[in-house]
């Protein structure tokens, strides 16, 4: 495969098919999570991982792996990666880990990463699949931080709250963007103005 | 044939899924044990110290205090009366009498104990009475005996760590302390270090001791890092009730019990939120922590969300220094509340301060029997 085959799916992710922002995927844990920055980097960097190494195994073992049995098959192997995540996450970086909660384990359903084991990792090799894999991840958490940061700075009045650069912006936020409603209320703005985008570029 | 094939793979496919979570597992165990154990030692001590209604050494009975140097001379008096604290005397130590006492304590000790540093033998006095003028009272079993006994008659004996605390400089480039008390099996928890003295009697290490306790001599601040022994004695009381208080660790300074820190887990939102509260002698919160909890990131988890410049979660500092009676939220129907709601934690903050008074009442009910039946 060429070089610009490897860049194109690399920056693929980023916004043409951005998982949040374009195919409006792994939904739950960006409403969740992007209360702060920081949690939502987090969150990202957690994801990626599993993304890149579920991917790597799944397009490893794409053939052998049975067509009937292959959604069980990446389950058990996405749940591994998100096991070794949590259990590391909760030694060396015990505060995140006590932020995001139960958003951890939950990385198992995240439908960006079995969507990708399936559409594109079980079809292509290995290295492909990690760009891949790297690809969608950054663009995941480039998604989340974006909302995170809108989100912080209007629901909380903060900017990198949970680290030890801390900014009070305002004292009187709107409450309404920390909840639900401000997740799905940032994400529109923002995928509208992306369309909006790629409407002109035609 | 097909069906054979497709289970083997799976079941190989979960078989080394299942090595590795165990491998990886079995790596972080003991970080993830230790980092459980370290926050549980240092909320046990946090509580106890927190800013308003904590602990501290004016909390002690009014008397007169001496302690006393392995020389036998004075090296502070000072009294304590209405929680103020004067000092009449206060001797700061040379560096050359440092090493001649070390010199002089590792002879005594002989050779053939393996420790790299000095042996300190703190004494109890009171009213000009000592024990032993000439001699330390490590070492024998007798000795020890003398010690307890002596302690037990002059309850107000010197808190024998006030020893270390006042003479940093002679301790500091020590990496260990011994420390013997009276022969009595007791924990000792200082800064992060958590030392268990029984028959092993190790070890910690001592920084800014010194000025802590100065400063709150000049009642400037209040000495953060602490000094505390924690009895080993753990009181299991079994109960079918919620707000169960299972073990509760008693904190002596000397002999007098000074507070009492207990865990919690109280059903939430999400999940039970582990949580350690810790209860002064007036029966007043002087402290919670919260240890462990699931609740909902950005809403009820911002019972652990800590401001700029503070050490604390500013939601659990709301609980310093209150009575039972003022352990509600502050919404319109509690006016005699005094913790504040977490916008949209409703539940989270309802669930817990409710937990938290409940087992504080249990926990003074308990007290009561526990007293009464003693007396």
């Amino acid at each position: 495969m060429s070089k610009k085959t490897y860049s194109k799916t690399f920056f693929a992710g980023f916004i043409k098919e951005n998982p949040v922002l374009a195919l409006a995927l792994g939904l739950c844990p960006t409403l969740a999570v992007t209360t702060s920055l920081y949690n939502a980097i987090g969150m990202g960097i957690a994801a990626t991982f599993v993304l890149v190494c579920s991917n790597a195994v799944i397009s490893l073992f794409r053939k052998i792996i049975p067509e009937k049995i292959r959604i069980p098959i990446f389950i058990v192997v996405i749940a591994t990666f998100v096991t070794i995540v949590d259990l590391s996450m909760s030694a060396f970086l015990p505060e995140l880990h006590a932020q995001l909660g139960i958003f951890v384990p939950l990385i198992v359903v995240n439908c960006v990463i079995l969507g990708r084991a399936e559409a594109f990792a079980s079809k292509n090799g290995i290295i492909i699949s990690i760009i891949d894999g790297l690809g969608m991840g950054i663009g995941f958490t480039l998604a989340l931080s974006l909302i995170g940061i809108i989100r912080e700075l209007f629901g909380n009045g903060t900017l990198f709250s949970g680290t030890p650069m801390m900014i009070e912006v305002f004292s009187k936020p709107a409450m309404a963007m920390i909840f639900a409603p401000g997740a799905f209320i940032t994400m529109g703005f923002i995928m509208a103005f992306i369309a909006s985008r790629e409407k002109k570029e035609g | 044939m097909d069906s054979f094939k497709m289970v083997m793979t799976l079941f190989l496919f979960c078989f080394i899924a299942a090595l590795l979570m165990a491998y990886v597992d079995k790596k972080t165990y003991p970080v993830r044990m230790k980092l459980n154990y370290e926050n549980e030692m240092r909320a046990r001590k946090e509580v106890l110290f927190m800013k308003d209604g904590g602990l501290n050494i004016g909390n002690f009975p009014a008397s007169k205090y001496v302690s006393v140097l392995e020389s036998g001379k004075n090296e502070a008096e000072f009294t304590v009366r209405n929680g103020e604290i004067e000092f009449k005397k206060l001797i700061v130590i040379g560096k050359d009498y440092i090493k001649a006492n070390i010199e002089h304590l590792k002879k005594q000790k002989g050779e053939n104990k393996e420790y790299s540093d000095a042996f300190v033998v703190l004494r109890s006095f009171n009213e000009n009475k000592l024990i032993n003028k000439n001699d330390t009272i490590h070492g024998t079993e007798d000795e020890m005996k003398r010690g307890a006994a002596f302690i037990k008659k002059n309850p107000k004996f010197v808190p024998t760590l006030i020893n270390i605390l006042l003479h940093p400089v002679k301790y500091k480039e020590l990496d260990a302390i011994e420390i013997l008390i009276a022969g009595k099996k007791q924990q000792i928890l200082l800064d992060s270090k958590t030392v268990k003295i029984g028959k092993t009697d190790i070890i910690f290490k001592i920084e800014d001791g010194l000025a802590s306790f100065l400063q709150l001599a000049d009642k400037k601040a209040i000495p953060g890092q602490a000094y505390k022994l924690f009895s080993d004695e753990e009181l299991t009381v079994n109960d079918l009730n919620e707000y169960t208080i299972n073990k509760y660790f008693v904190a002596y300074y000397g002999e007098n019990p000074i507070g009492t820190v207990y865990k919690i887990a109280p059903n939430c939102f999400a999940d039970k939120v582990v949580t350690v509260i810790g209860i002064n002698s007036q029966n007043v919160v002087s402290g919670i922590k919260v240890l462990q909890q699931t609740e909902t990131p950005g809403l009820g988890a911002r019972i652990l969300e800590v401001k700029r410049g503070d050490s604390e979660s500013w939601w659990q500092s709301k609980f310093h220094g209150l009575k039972p009676s003022e352990l509600y939220l502050n919404n319109k129907d509690e006016k005699k509340g005094r913790i504040d709601v977490i916008t949209a934690a409703t539940i989270t903050s309802r669930m817990l301060t409710s937990a938290i008074r409940k087992s504080v009442d249990k926990y003074i009910a308990l007290k009561e029997t526990i007293d009464g039946g003693k007396n």
